[in-house]
């Protein structure tokens, strides 16, 4: 009995303690459940109050998604409303992955089936494929005909995700007309990404293929392109719009009008026909460029898709260069055409007087030298005074002229007049040509300076080099008396929309001062008798006209002659023959067109160059001088 | 030192003791049943039908439940052993004739209905080491300690190669807890602990896929893998945290609705939850499990039979497991295991083995023993 009690006593205290134990156990476990539903919402704090925002914002990404609708670009006219650039619809059929039901090379075949594809459309294809996401369409063929969209539009029910898409295409209804100083747009490619990210305007180009890539199409770029628009949908893991949100529509980019008139431009490049060569032509009251020629030129339709191979060998390997921009990019020596400005350098610093004579005997030397500078008539010209100097464009002149002003005083002072410096075009990459200085011919070639180099710099030659722009800006300044504009084409500005024009205001060039005002007028002199003094070596073109040429010739040797040697056309190759220069403004007394004619080895400035610079005048003054109206009325500007 | 307690004699109280049910453990896991079918209805795109199938099942959980809730303890106790038998024969049986769903086999067809044995086993295993371990004197000796081990051993190793890792961790801590509530020995534990910190490197070295490899990396830093495995992480934390103070509100989950978060009405409907009802919402669900927590620790303590107390405590610490492992694989604390989160997510075994658990805790509550029982001297 004791020993079933004393049995049953420990059982029991057993019983009690594991009681106990248990009891404990399970305080110890809610506590640590406890503790655990506490690291639970800590985390649970942690990620949605105290780390709310970012978790938002990245929700958000999720699924917002901006779809960039891309602006319209803006038209570009002349100055009279003419268009020159447009945009104008073209088709493309497109597969979108996303909604294909059939393998995409069964689709090929079956489309090949009704319209021819190359295997460089079906390569193209698979490449732009490969980067492309699953639900963005994707280009098969571009340019798609009238006929091949009636074939495909009846036949495309059959297949799913192959779609004919619409979309504008830059479309240059002059063709070749003006190409160098319009430009063209074609496809962004990688240079053209890093100028974007370096302006950092990459989301203006979120979906926009094409940029503008030369002339007025580069250079204004930012008022043509417009601003990106934004649809803001809401988009599933898969990237399937579920709805739209809010959309802020693209703004269109504005119109602009050039200062060319096409009219004159077509003539000029009429007149210039088959030769390698630039004419340009300023209003000289405003600086507005009214023609900008640079031949050969080419097509700009053919960049906007992509030019083909072929086109574009044809183009790059022409010995004559058609991308080259002539008018403002085209580097040559001036010749004589600078003369005017020499002359008014050497007025103005007094080594010369209007009546103050020099005698030509068709050769110059240096004191102490043997070497002869010839001029370009082998007897000389006898006595000449300014009047004649220019108007028979003697050498001699000059060389005196130049030796006793010295180099960089000459220079100096022709970098008034955009010679040796850029004009400031409101087109972008201009070159600034040369100005035959110590210090550039140190830098450039390392060697010291000769006075012969000296002599020869005062008729345009030695180191000099400028572009046509430079010439016409430079004989624009004397037309002035010293009071141009800097040269621009952008003349105005036009908001599609409200239809509200921005004009641009001539911008005024630092005023070239001559102490006495007078000698402007003997330079002017000189160059009315280029063209109509009975010496004049442009005379043949003064008649038949009734109004005053002011103009110089210039024939600039390509390559030196040896001593004593005489210039023979025929024994030089065509690319060394001399460079034709004419530049000339009219009306004499009250200028209202300065042109420039340069003819890349035409020979003769008088000769060659003169006649077409009259021609381009001449429809200028008798024909398109006049505004037909302004473009604020135009009814084609809408189009 | 009476061991005398008024609450051990007192009979069943309360409004559904006649069912046999606690009231308040009743009234919360309908309650949690009832923010389940809600959140279901908008994580599954307002799809009547699962939420339909889902109270399907929580009605069948609730008719088993109180089956089990009248069966008394002891007869619960003498069908241990082969509740635990048919478990681990069908177990074995799935290797054989089991039906392969995403690269493992889980599933045993029986044609009538589909089961997961994996599933079965997450209460026949605790329920036979309490089973053993009632039978002996308490606090368990070594040996009995390592018998105990063993029964736990067999069906762990069978579920992960199925391979099921969350299930078998599952099946781990269960037998874990019920040999912890037995009054295992403070240094036999700290032992242990020292031997997993030695062992867990040469366990991830030679024991882990490369999947679970994965998952546990992908924890670490899910940003460095953002679209592959780190995807279900980072978006679930976006879920969570877009949330805020006060949730987006129900039915506008956008991470759900527009299909960014995967599985969000199985294993991340937890995400969800967080992200339309926000933080209090969270809160408030989480508080529910708490005191069903409680409760459940609460009517087992009450209990004077080991088994009894072994496997309540062991089904109460594997509700909390199974949230705790849930939750915190959803917000990030946690590597991505496979488990459901309680009464919430969509699946059927899970619901139904949870209700038989409750059943469990319902029929120790309804059972008291009277004061002269002497099941503890076997």
């Amino acid at each position: 009995m004791s020993f079933s009690s004393k049995t049953i006593e420990r059982k029991k205290r057993s019983k009690a303690q594991l009681q106990s134990v248990f009891r404990n156990r399970i305080l110890f476990m809610s506590a640590l459940i406890t503790i655990c539903f506490g690291l639970l919402l800590t985390q649970l704090f942690n990620l949605q109050v105290h780390l709310h925002n970012k978790y938002t914002t990245l929700s958000d990404s999720n699924r917002i998604q901006l779809i960039p609708m891309p602006p319209t670009r803006g038209h570009i006219f002349d100055r009279n409303g003419e268009i020159l650039a447009t945009n104008i619809p073209s088709f493309n059929l497109t597969i979108t992955k996303q909604n294909t039901s059939k393998p995409i090379d069964e689709i090929i075949s079956t489309i090949t089936q009704w319209i021819p594809l190359s295997e460089q459309e079906i390569t193209k294809y698979q490449r732009i494929d490969r980067v492309t996401a699953r639900q963005n369409p994707v280009p098969l063929k571009e340019h798609l005909t009238e006929e091949e969209i009636h074939i495909l539009s009846v036949n495309l029910y059959q297949l799913d995700g192959v779609d004919i898409n619409s979309q504008l295409t830059r479309h240059y209804p002059e063709i070749n007309s003006a190409v160098h100083a319009l430009g063209y747009v074609g496809r962004i490619d990688s240079k053209d990404i890093k100028d974007i990210e370096e302006k950092n305007i990459q989301n203006q180009y979120l979906t926009l293929t094409h940029i503008g890539k030369k002339g007025a199409e580069k250079s204004f770029e930012d008022i043509l392109r417009g601003t990106m628009g934004f649809e803001e949908v809401e988009t599933n893991s898969s990237g399937r719009v579920i709805r739209k949100l809010e959309q802020t529509l693209p703004t269109p980019g504005l119109d602009i009008y050039l200062t060319l008139d096409i009219r004159l431009q077509r003539v000029a490049e009429e007149v210039l026909g088959d030769h390698t060569g630039a004419i340009v032509a300023f209003e000289p009251k405003t600086g507005e460029i009214l023609a900008f020629v640079s031949k050969p030129d080419y097509n700009p339709n053919l960049f906007v898709n992509g030019i083909s191979h072929t086109d574009y060998n044809d183009l790059n390997n022409n010995p004559e260069k058609p991308f080259l921009n002539r008018v403002m990019q085209g580097r040559y020596p001036p010749g004589s055409t600078i003369k005017p400005q020499i002359a008014l350098a050497g007025l103005e610093k007094g080594l010369i007087t209007p009546t103050s004579t020099v005698s030509c005997q068709g050769f110059y030397q240096l004191p102490g030298s043997k070497h002869k500078f010839r001029d370009w008539k082998r007897w000389g010209h006898g006595r000449v005074n300014l009047y004649l100097s220019l108007v028979q464009s003697c050498d001699i002149y000059y060389y005196d002229l130049a030796y006793k002003m010295g180099i960089t005083p000459m220079t100096d002072f022709l970098k008034q007049f955009a010679l040796g410096s850029p004009t400031g075009i409101d087109l972008l990459g201009e070159s600034a040509g040369v100005s035959p200085t110590p210090a550039y011919k140190r830098q450039s070639f390392n060697q010291p300076w000769f006075d012969g180099e000296t002599v020869t710099a005062g008729i345009g030659q030695s180191y000099w080099l400028a572009t046509p722009l430079q010439i016409n800006q430079a004989t624009t300044i004397i037309a002035q008396k010293g009071k141009a504009f800097v040269p621009h084409i952008l003349k105005a500005i036009r908001n599609p929309g409200t239809q509200e024009f921005q004009t641009t205001q001539p911008q005024p060039i630092t005023p070239v001062t001559i102490s006495k005002p007078e000698y402007w007028q003997s330079v002017i002199d000189g160059m009315v008798g280029v063209v109509h003094g009975s010496q004049g070596t442009a005379r043949r073109i003064g008649t038949g006209i009734k109004y005053q040429i002011a103009g110089k010739s210039g024939t600039a040797q390509v390559k030196s002659i040896a001593q004593n040697a005489v210039y023979n056309r025929n024994a030089l190759a065509k690319k060394h023959r001399d460079h034709a220069w004419f530049t000339a403004f009219a009306p004499a007394n009250d200028p209202s067109i300065v042109v420039t004619v340069f003819i890349e080895n035409g020979d003769s400035g008088s000769g060659v160059a003169a006649p077409l610079a009259k021609e381009v005048i001449n429809a200028w003054m008798t024909k398109f001088r006049a505004p037909i109206q302004s473009p604020s009325t135009n009814e084609r500007a809408g189009e | 030192m009476s061991f005398y307690d008024p609450s051990q004699s007192v009979r069943p109280k309360g409004l559904l003791s006649l069912f046999h049910l606690d009231t308040t453990l009743f009234l919360l896991l309908l309650s949690v049943c009832a923010c389940g079918l809600t959140i279901l209805y908008s994580a599954s795109g307002g799809n009547l039908e699962v939420v339909q199938a889902q109270a399907v099942r929580m009605g069948i959980g609730i008719f088993a439940m109180l089956i089990i809730a009248f069966t008394p303890p002891y007869i619960i106790k003498s069908l241990t052993p082969y509740f635990f038998g048919i478990s681990i024969i069908s177990l074995i049986l799935i290797f054989f004739v089991g039906v392969e769903v995403n690269g493992s086999h889980r599933w045993l067809d029986l044609k009538i209905i589909r089961f997961q044995p994996s599933e079965l086993m997450k209460l026949a295993a605790p329920m036979m080491v309490a089973y053993y371990l009632s039978t002996r004197n308490l606090p368990p000796s070594f040996l009995v300690l390592i018998t105990s081990l063993l029964i736990t051993v067999i069906p762990f190793a069978l579920v992960y190669h199925q391979p099921d890792l969350g299930t078998a961790l599952l099946i781990l801590f269960a037998c874990i807890t019920a040999i912890f509530f037995s009054g295992l020995k403070w240094r036999y534990i700290i032992f242990t602990a020292i031997c997993v910190a030695i062992a867990l490197p040469i366990i991830w070295e030679f024991g882990l896929q490369d999947y679970q490899k994965g998952r546990v990396l992908t924890l670490l830093n899910p940003e460095s893998d953002p679209l592959g495995k780190g995807y279900q992480i980072i978006q679930s934390k976006i879920a969570i945290g877009s949330g805020g103070m006060y949730g987006k509100g129900w039915l506008n989950s956008t991470q759900a609705s527009l299909k960014f978060l995967p599985e969000s009405s199985t294993d991340f409907i937890y995400a969800i939850t967080a992200e339309e009802f926000g933080f209090v919402g969270i809160t408030v669900l989480l508080s529910l499990y708490w005191l069903i927590i409680l409760r459940c620790f609460y009517l087992v303590n009450r209990s004077q039979n080991p088994f009894n107390k072994l496997i309540g405590g062991s089904i109460t610490a594997c509700f909390f497991f199974y949230i705790f492992v849930n939750a915190g694989m959803v917000s990030g604390l946690l590597p991505i295991v496979g488990v459901p989160l309680p009464f919430i997510s969509y699946g059927g075994t899970s619901i139904v083995t949870l209700f038989l658990s409750f059943g469990i805790i319902m029929s120790i509550f309804a059972h008291p023993e009277p004061k002269k029982e002497k099941e503890y001297t076997t």
